[in-house]
């Protein structure tokens, strides 16, 4: 059929259908006119139309009511009836509908409140829920809480539900308006708790509690709470979701503020009893501060996606923050309270502080069971006992940080894994004690943050299809994930119930307040819960096994059993990337911790090859700037840094901190992590300014957002002191190192190698000091613990120890543990690594003190070898090593051995100091000098040519000077450059005797020096009246010299 | 969205997997409880996934046309998942004269609803102005004149249209005289 063909049959068919139907069968003859093709066209849409029934007739359900517009239904107006009520006037308006004061005539007279719903939902739906809830709703019987009577449809179709009528206003109004205290408040809110408590014991969630929805109302002058809109919610439908919050004209109306995470998730989770005790928090919340936790012009200006997102992930501020933060408007609130800001402030911290944020968490197995258990903190607090919120404070501060990592991720598993760290709190205090680890001389650093953020690529078209496609299948895959879930819920609730018994038996004796617990127990748990694993109980739903398996994994890793935490992350590694596309967030959080616990077992190879493979997926899966790929960065970084790649680490790091900053302007994400590893890299690479401050801005950040005896502190204040001992600034150090050792001494077990590695930092701090007894047992300390665990920080803490016996002079005693470091140091690092160079220097060292040569000198170069296959030329670490080889030699006498060093020593040194550095003048002095003993003078005289040059300007008047000019004489003497060697020799001599009196005791050998090459001189020149009479003065000199053998200064 | 204004196919082809992903979250959530009053509505899906990616902000009609011809496709593709996804488990066969919008023949079975999507590629082929008006009306839930708004036609003439559309639609799928 041609288009004009078409258009005609359309035309037709719309014609005819509007005439009545005796008239069609004439209108169509005449217009068809003997077309028949045309007329079987048009007959076959008349048919269909008549029969299509309610095919497709009213697409929009709600059509109708949208299409009126406010107002126009004006049967809603004071003296018009509803049913057996008579309404009388309109006390509020709300996003769902209107509420009249009312007033019931049958079968008694009593004022009611009457809420009419409007926003165009099906009537009989929503009256068929409500009625569900009815026996429910008539069997609460609460002082507070207001009644619901009745509900019903009004003429116009409208569902409308009446109350018990409550004179009152809103809580927090009446309690701004009269100024009432925190206490006060607190009281009030109590009755609210109870209200609520007697609801969910019925069986009733509120699922809308908000401050509207709370009034107070006076009984002789006593203010009374009440509790109103039960049961309207779900029966409406309108549980705070999003469908509340637009109306026909595609408004946002309601307020999301009060919107608990799982509210806010969207995804058909089971709304229970505790959504309701996260709004009470926000309403607890409000009452303190005068603000919600979230601010909602900004939640509302974000938009809808990060609108709930931001409720499900962002981590309010604690009611004292936010007192301090308001500033002005803080005055006022405080005001309102009748106290003044600071004193809010304190009032707030603590307890109060704990207890609202204890009803805010995201997880909701991590707040309060019950209303009741919320008022009886509450109430506690007012009667100053100790609240049960706050009590083990570490552990639920390391629950929030333990949040913003991906650990949060896995809570999928949220039955099993909630219980694991509930069960195990402590250890991941532990966890996240070693949760930021590299195998390096430094410390290990492994957190990464993972952020849920469900944006799709705006890249290329072909990304995009790739997305798309894979949200079809992954859409396709949840129809049937959503029928295994029950059966999953139920596993992990099985999960859960062995686990519970394990605790009941294992855990009951010890004392919940106390921290440390016993690690073994706690592996035995694991081991039990894997012994389930392994068995299948969790084989049909594979991502449930993944996300427990990771969790056990963490876990054990946090203990320090990489061994058993490894064969676990990878199964969860493995199970994840069959279940998912590739750059999902869960293979991410697999792979970062699988790559963790290889480097802790210093399995470099297979962690290299994650980390970068893990960069190159989230570089071909994120976008620039994604939080994701900052963490695939951080972790390609570490993995670089265990090996001391330090210049390709930098660069990674930095764009990581870049993309960090710009997430998380805040800087309290997991910037702090991002931080601390550049300032490894940077110290590695010697840029120590930027080193040191960037670990104090890591530092103080964890400060700000964390407990004062965290674990992660104080790994920050044990870099910190490192650096700051490193540069040399002891006394700063020293009291770091001690509030860390504190803080780890008090969280983790007994025999944890990070307390071994806080012991020997100590010990070199206090060592540097010439503290050695102090030293001394700190080190032994950390041997011991290294030794039992066997653990790769035993390679510091014996170098820490040998080299303390060798600051006592005890070599002989250092010597064993200098030989049995160097062998941890082999064992534990690659080959080539510089901390293995470090072990050979030290020991090399200890057998040149105790003049064991020939065993010193293959250390030593291997040493140099070492360092100069992995540093730049002029890294202090070789340079110091050169200096110390170059200076072995010429004790030894081995002058031709040591000219070679010494070149190359120079060398280094040109490179870093200025042109005209005194320092470097002493290198050159001392070079020129084998060179003199194995009489090149030709290279000689340059070399001192240059040092006199730098010496003359920089300290003319300096015997050293005088001392250079000397053997400048010596070396042009020796290329029978009489003249001028008479000249130099001459004046350096004049220039040393002079000075004679500043020549220390060391350098006393130099006067004799300069005249023995006189005295060669005249003899070379033949003057033999010179020669005798300098002879002579040689004589006197040599008798001043105190003793032989001495080195000299230069 | 303004990219999408200018017709940009690319841009429109860009909207797709975001409204895709907001529509299948919530929709899936919907779909999943399957009780037979299930209140799965179109056009409440479409809004909310408009306030998630658009937020509050009121857009320009021709922005928002684009939007909800990808709504539109992303409905449909989630009803065929839906479909597909139950097989032969689940639905019950109803009378397709008993499927007045979206949630009811969400109930239908896996094969009526794969039938219609079938009719509605040819139709697409035939006449694609009618076409577009059973995919705005119907998986995207628009009113008669906002389809109208979006196609660019007077109200009236969007009226006629979905009559026309309507019938041609189910003269495919009904069952032979």
């Amino acid at each position: 059929m041609t288009d004009a063909d078409k258009l005609l049959v359309r035309r037709l068919f719309l014609q005819i259908a509007e005439l009545p139907a005796a008239a069609r069968a004439a209108a169509l003859e005449r217009a068809c006119q003997g077309n028949a093709r045309l007329r079987t066209e048009v007959e076959a849409l008349l048919r269909a139309d008549a029969e299509a029934g309610q095919f497709m007739a009213s697409p929009t359900a709600d059509g109708v009511a949208r299409r009126a517009p406010e107002g126009s239904l004006s049967s809603e107006q004071p003296g018009s009836s509803i049913g057996r009520y008579k309404l009388l006037e309109q006390i509020g308006e709300g996003g769902m509908g209107t509420i009249w004061m009312a007033e019931q005539r049958e079968p008694v007279k009593r004022r009611v409140a009457l809420k009419i719903i409007k926003l165009g939902m099906d009537t009989k739906q929503v009256i068929a829920r409500f009625e569900a809830e009815r026996q429910a709703l008539a069997m609460m019987d609460h002082p507070h809480i207001a009644k619901v009577f009745d509900a019903g449809t009004t003429d116009a179709g409208r569902p409308y539900f009446v109350m018990e009528y409550i004179k009152g206003i809103p809580i927090l109004e009446y309690c701004d308006q009269q100024k009432v205290d925190t206490k006060s408040r607190l009281q009030l809110f109590l009755a609210v708790c109870h209200a609520i408590q007697h609801a969910h014991q019925k069986g009733v969630i509120h699922r809308d509690i908000k401050p509207s929805n709370v009034l107070v109302t006076l009984h002789d002058g006593v203010p009374v709470c009440k509790v109103i809109d039960f049961g309207i919610a779900k029966a409406t439908n309108s549980e705070l979701t999003t469908k509340t919050l637009f109306t026909e004209h595609r408004q946002m109306v309601g307020t999301p503020a009060y919107m608990s995470p799982e509210q806010a998730e969207m995804s058909g989770l089971d709304i229970d009893t505790r959504s309701d005790i996260y709004s009470l928090g926000v309403l607890l919340y409000e009452l303190l501060t005068g603000t919600t936790p979230f601010d909602i012009k900004d939640l509302l200006a974000k938009g809808l996606g990060e609108m709930m997102r931001t409720i499900r992930e962002v981590e309010p501020h604690k009611p004292s923050t936010r007192i301090s933060e308001l500033g002005e408007i803080g005055t006022r609130t405080a005001m309102e309270r009748r106290v003044d800001q600071n004193k809010l402030c304190s009032l707030l911290r603590g307890d109060l502080d704990w207890i609202v944020m204890k009803c805010l968490e995201k997880d909701r197995s991590r707040r309060y069971e019950t209303a009741n258990g919320l008022a009886a903190d509450i109430r506690r607090h007012l009667d100053d006992e100790p609240v049960t919120a706050g009590a083990p404070s570490a552990s639920y501060r390391l629950h929030k940080f333990i949040r913003r990592n991906k650990v949060q991720v896995l809570a999928g598993a949220a039955v099993a894994a909630a219980l694991l760290i509930g069960v195990v709190g402590f250890a991941w205090q532990a966890k996240l004690a070693n949760e930021q680890r590299i195998v390096a001389e430094k410390a290990r650093e492994s957190e990464s943050e993972q952020r849920k953020l469900a944006d799709a690529s705006r890249n290329e078209a072909e990304t995009q299809a790739r997305i798309a496609k894979e949200r079809e299948a992954e859409a396709r895959k949840s129809a049937a994930e959503a029928i295994a879930q029950e059966a999953e819920a139920r596993k992990q609730a099985a999960i859960a119930e062995a686990i519970a018994r394990f605790q009941t038996e294992m855990l009951a004796a010890a004392d919940p307040q106390n921290l440390l617990g016993d690690t073994v127990t706690v592996v035995q748990v694991m081991a039990a819960a894997v012994t389930l694993l392994d068995a299948g109980s969790l084989a049909e739903q594979p991502l449930a096994e993944a996300r427990v398996r990771a969790t056990i994994g963490m876990t054990l890793e946090g203990l320090g059993r990489y061994d058993d935490a490894e064969p676990n992350l990878r199964k969860a590694l493995a199970i994840t990337r069959a279940v998912h596309p590739a750059g999902h967030e869960d293979i991410t959080t697999c792979v970062h911790m699988l790559a963790g616990v290889l480097l802790a077992q210093n399995n470099h190879v297979e962690a290299e090859r994650l980390s970068r493979e893990a960069l190159e997926t989230a570089r071909a899966v994120y976008p620039a700037g994604h939080p994701e790929l900052a963490s695939a960065l951080n972790l390609r970084s570490m993995q670089l840094l265990a090996l001391d790649k330090n210049a390709e680490a930098e660069p990674l790091l930095r764009e990581a901190l870049a993309i960090e900053r710009q997430v998380a302007p805040d800087g309290r994400q997991g910037t702090d992590s991002y931080l601390d590893n550049l300032a490894k890299v940077l110290w590695n690479l010697n840029q120590l300014d930027e080193a040191e401050a960037l670990f104090r801005e890591a530092l103080a950040i964890r400060r700000e957002a964390l407990p004062a005896a965290h674990p992660t502190i104080a790994m920050g204040l044990n870099n910190l002191a490192a650096l700051l001992h490193h540069r040399s600034k002891l006394t700063e150090a020293e009291p770091l190192q001690r509030e860390a050792l504190g803080i780890y001494r008090a969280c983790l077990p007994a025999g944890h190698p990070d307390i071994a590695k806080c012991l020997q930092i100590l010990a070199g701090l206090l060592q540097s000091q010439g503290r050695y007894a102090e030293a001394d047992s700190l080190a032994r300390e950390a041997v011991d613990i290294d030794r039992a665990a066997g653990h790769p920080g035993i390679a510091q803490s014996l170098t820490r120890l040998g080299t303390l016996r060798m600051t006592q002079g005890k070599f002989a005693e250092a010597e064993p543990l200098l030989h049995e470091a160097l062998a941890a140091s082999r064992a534990f690092h690659p080959a080539g690594h510089r901390d293995i160079a470090t072990a050979l220097g030290n020991l090399a060292m200890v057998l040149d003190r105790q003049d064991k040569y020939e065993e010193a000198e293959p250390v030593l170069r291997e040493s140099i070898d070492l360092l100069r296959a992995s540093v730049p030329a002029d890294h202090p670490h070789l340079v110091a090593t050169l200096r110390f080889l170059a200076h072995f030699y010429e004790r030894q006498g081995k002058v031709d051995q040591a000219v070679p060093v010494r070149r190359e020593l120079l060398g280094s040194t040109r490179a870093s100091l200025e042109k005209d550095s005194p320092e470097l003048a002493v290198h050159l002095m001392a070079f020129s000098e084998s060179l003199i003993t194995l009489q090149q003078w030709g290279e000689a005289e340059g070399v001192l040519r240059e040092c006199l040059a730098i010496r003359e300007k920089a300290e003319p008047d300096a015997w050293t000077t005088w001392n250079t000019r000397s053997w400048l004489g010596a070396a042009m003497l020796g290329q029978k450059k009489f003249a001028e060697a008479e000249a130099q020799l001459l004046a350096g001599y004049r220039g040393l005797q002079e000075r004679e009196a500043s020549i220390p005791p060391a350098g006393a050998i130099r006067i004799p020096r300069a005249i023995e090459h006189l005295v060669q001189l005249y003899e070379a020149t033949g003057n033999a009246t010179e020669a005798a009479a300098w002879r002579g003065r040689l004589e006197a000199a040599r008798a001043k010299v105190p003793a032989p053998g001495t080195t000299g200064g230069r | 969205m303004s990219a999408a204004a200018s017709g940009d196919k690319s841009a429109a082809n860009e909207l797709l997997p975001l409204v895709y992903e907001q529509l299948r979250r919530a929709a899936e959530a919907d779909l999943r409880r399957e009780r037979p009053d299930h209140t799965l509505s179109a056009t409440a899906l479409v809004h909310e996934a408009y306030l998630r990616l658009v937020g509050p902000r009121e857009l320009a009609w021709t922005n928002r046309a684009h939007f909800y011809a990808a709504a539109a496709e992303a409905m449909r593709r989630i009803l065929i998942d839906h479909a597909r996804a139950r097989g032969r488990r689940g639905g019950q066969h109803v009378r397709l004269q008993d499927c007045p919008d979206f949630a009811s023949l969400a109930g239908a079975g896996a094969e009526q609803i794969l039938a219609v999507d079938e009719a509605l590629g040819r139709l697409t082929e035939q006449d694609p102005e009618a076409a577009a008006m059973v995919r705005l009306r119907f998986y995207a839930g628009l009113s008669v004149d906002e389809a109208a708004a979006a196609m660019g036609l007077s109200p009236r003439t969007a009226a006629r249209l979905w009559t026309y559309a309507r019938a041609a639609l189910y003269r495919d799928l009904r069952p032979d005289p």
